[in-house]
C-alpha cells in the first residue's frame, strides 16, 4: 500500500535545542512545521525530559508543545527518497515527508575510542551512560570511573552521582596546562559556562580529578573488574563496575553526507545564514561546530528566520553565534587529543565492533575502501558510525561514505516510500498533460 | 510516583515506571547482554544515545531495535539474544 507524502513547508531532523528553537521560531511566522527526532520525545542530548527537568528547557519544551509544529517523536530519518523528499520511520510505521526548506540539526555523538578489553560488557560512552541513567538504568551503587576528555565528563558524573553511583575518579586526557588556557579564553567568551564548571567543581568537590591521566586497558570477561589509567608515566589500576569513557564529541554527518551537503574539517559548511552548499538545506547545531547549547539554539533560530525571510531579526544574532562558534574552537584547542590516546589499541584490540574486526586485522590497509571489501570494517548495523569516527581520529581516514538507509530499515518502509513519491510524481505529470 | 509499565523481557514480566527505556528494563531485569557479537562475544550497550546499535533486541516481534531509544510501553514483548 503506498501511503500518501506529508506536505510540510520545514521539516527539521532532530529535537534537540537547535531543532526546537528552529520549530518554534518557524511556526511563528506561520510555516507548516514537521520536526523528526529519533528519540521517544523531544529534547535531544541537554533537554531531554525528565522529571527534574530544569526550568531553561522546560521554557522552551513548553514553547514548542504551544507552537503549532508537528513533532514526530520515536521517528527516525532514513534517507531521502528523491530531492524533495526524506522517509521516515516508527517502531511500527513509516512516512514520506515532502519539504520545501529542510534544516538538519543532528547533534553530535561521543567519541569512542579503541582500547584493550573495550568491548567488555561495562564499558560505556560517558555522557552517553548518564544518558541512560536518565532513562532508568540502574547506576545506583555502582563503581564508575569516568574518563576521556572534554567538559562533558563533569555534568556526566554527576549525573550518575545522583542516581546514586559512586564515581572512583574523573580522569581527564587534557593536561592542566591547556585547562588553564581554555578557562582564561572562557573570562571573554563564555562567562556563563565558568561560572557553570565551577558549580559542577563544586558539587564534584569530593570526587578526584586527574588532568593529564587516561584510561589505557579495560580487564574483565562477562563483565568489567578493573581498568589501568595512565597518569604522570604511572599505570594506576582501579577495581571498579563501569569504565564511562568519552573523548568529546564528533558531528552525526550522516544524512548530511547523504544529502550531498559540502563537508570540511568534519562539520557541515554553512554561511553565516546556516545555509549548507545545497539549496533549500540548511543545518544547525553541533554538525556545524561543537559549541555547545547556546550556539545550538542561536544557530537554529537564525536557519528559521532565515527560511521566513526575517533577515532583520536574524542579523542582531550573527555576532553572538560567531562567538559561541569561537568559544567551540577554543574548546576544541583545549581538549585536543594527545597521541597516547589515539595509540591504545593493541594487535588483539576489535576496531570495528559490528564485525569484530581487531587492529591486527586492519594492519594492511590504508584506506576504508579496502578495509571494507577485505575485512567487512564498518559494515555492520552501526555503518561504521563507532569505527568510521574511531579511524578518522586514529588513522587520518576519511570518513566512510555515507550510504542509504542511514540505519537498519525494514523493506517495507524502503518500498511502500519510494511507490508513494513515485505516484505522487505520476499524478503531478497527469496534471500537467 | 510515576505510574508503572508491564513488560515482559525473555518471557519474565517486569513492572518498571513509565518513562524507563527498554535498555534500562533490561539492566533492571538482570539482563546486561543484548546479543552476541559476529564471533560469538557478549555485549551490551555501549553508547547510550542509539548510534552504536550494541543495545539492539527484538520488541514486539521486530528484531534490531535500537533498546535505547525505545520507552517501555504495557505489554511490550522483548526478546534479547544474549
Ligand atoms: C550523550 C551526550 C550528552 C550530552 N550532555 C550534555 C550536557 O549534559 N550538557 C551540555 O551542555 N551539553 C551536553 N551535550 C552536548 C550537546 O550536544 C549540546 O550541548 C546540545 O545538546 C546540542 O544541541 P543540538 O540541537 O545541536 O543537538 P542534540 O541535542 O544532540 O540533538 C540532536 C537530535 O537529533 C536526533 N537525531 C539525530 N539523527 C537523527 C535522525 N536520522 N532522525 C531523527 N532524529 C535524529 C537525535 O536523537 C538528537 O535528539 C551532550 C552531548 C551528547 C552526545
Amino acid at each position: 500500500m503506498a501511503k500518501t507524502i506529508l506536505d510540510m513547508d520545514v521539516v527539521i531532523v532532530g529535537a534537540g535545542p537547535a531543532g526546537i528553537a528552529a520549530a518554534v521560531t518557524a511556526s511563528r511566522f506561520g510555516l507548516k512545521t514537521a520536526l523528526v527526532e529519533d528519540s521517544p520525545g523531544p529534547g535531544g542530548q541537554v533537554w531531554q525530559e525528565t522529571p527534574s527537568g530544569r526550568p531553561w528547557s522546560r521554557r522552551w519544551l513548553n514553547r514548542l508543545r504551544a507552537c503549532g509544529a508537528q513533532v514526530l517523536g520515536g521517528t527516525t530519518a532514513v534517507c531521502p527518497v528523491d530531492q524533495r523528499t526524506l522517509l521516515v520511520e516508527t517502531l511500527d510505521d513509516h512516512h514520506v515527508l515532502a519539504w520545501r526548506h529542510l534544516i538538519l540539526a543532528t547533534g553530535a555523538r561521543e567519541l569512542l575510542l579503541p582500547m584493550p578489553g573495550w568491548t567488555v560488557p561495562g564499558v560505556f560512552g560517558a555522557a552517553g551512560l548518564a544518558r541512560l541513567a536518565k532513562n532508568g538504568w540502574p547506576v545506583a551503587g555502582k563503581k564508575v570511573v569516568v574518563a576521556g576528555s572534554g567538559p562533558l565528563l563533569l555534568p556526566a558524573a554527576l549525573t550518575l552521582k545522583r542516581y546514586g553511583a559512586r564515581i572512583a575518579l574523573i580522569a581527564e586526557q587534557a593536561p592542566i596546562g591547556r585547562l588553564i588556557g581554555f578557562a582564561l579564553a572562557c573570562m571573554y567568551l563564555a562567562p556563563a559556562k565558568l561560572l557553570q564548571a565551577w558549580l559542577y567543581g563544586l558539587r564534584l568537590a569530593n570526587v578526584r580529578y586527574k588532568m593529564g591521566c587516561w584510561p589505557a586497558s579495560v580487564e574483565g570477561d562477562v563483565c568489567l573488574k578493573k581498568v589501568s589509567l595512565v597518569h604522570k608515566g604511572l599505570k594506576i589500576a582501579i577495581d571498579c563496575d563501569i569504565l564511562a569513557c568519552g573523548f568529546g564529541l564528533v558531528p552525526n554527518l550522516e544524512l548530511a553526507r547523504l544529502l550531498g551537503c559540502s563537508i570540511q574539517q568534519g562539520v557541515v559548511c554553512v554561511d553565516q545564514w546556516q545555509r549548507t552548499s545545497v539549496p533549500g538545506i540548511y543545518a544547525a547545531g553541533e554538525q556545524t561546530c561543537i559549541a555547545g547549547m547556546e550556539h545550538a539554539i542561536l544557530s537554529g533560530r537564525i536557519a528559521a528566520l532565515v527560511i521566513a525571510g526575517q533577515y532583520q531579526e536574524a542579523r542582531p544574532m550573527l555576532g553572538a553565534c560567531s562567538r559561541a562558534r569561537r568559544f567551540g574552537h577554543a574548546l576544541a584547542r583545549a581538549f585536543a587529543l594527545r597521541p597516547e590516546v589515539l595509540g591504545l589499541a593493541d594487535q588483539e584490540t576489535i576496531i570495528c565492533r559490528c564485525e569484530d574486526v581487531t587492529a591486527g586485522q586492519l594492519q594492511p590497509y590504508t584506506d576504508w575502501r579496502k578495509a571494507r571489501l577485505m575485512k567487512r570494517c564498518g559494515m555492520g548495523p552501526c555503518q561504521g558510525r563507532i569505527c568510521g569516527a574511531a579511524l578518522s581520529h586514529i588513522k587520518a581516514w576519511p570518513y566512510p561514505t555515507a550510504r542509504p538507509p542511514l540505519l537498519p530499515t525494514r523493506i517495507a518502509t524502503l518500498i511502500e516510500g519510494t511507490m508513494a513519491v513515485q505516484k505522487a510524481a505520476n499524478e503531478a505529470k497527469g496534471d500537467q498533460i | 510516583m510515576p505510574r508503572l509499565v508491564t513488560v515482559k523481557i525473555d518471557g519474565i514480566e517486569i513492572r518498571v515506571p513509565s518513562g524507563t527505556s527498554v535498555a534500562a528494563a533490561l539492566a533492571l531485569a538482570g539482563k546486561q547482554i543484548t546479543h552476541r557479537s559476529v564471533t560469538g562475544q557478549q555485549r551490551g550497550p555501549f553508547c547510550g544515545i542509539g548510534v552504536c546499535l550494541a543495545c539492539r533486541v527484538t520488541i514486539n516481534g521486530q528484531p534490531g531495535c535500537r533498546s535505547c531509544k525505545v520507552s517501555c510501553q504495557e505489554g511490550m514483548e522483548v526478546i534479547t539474544d544474549g
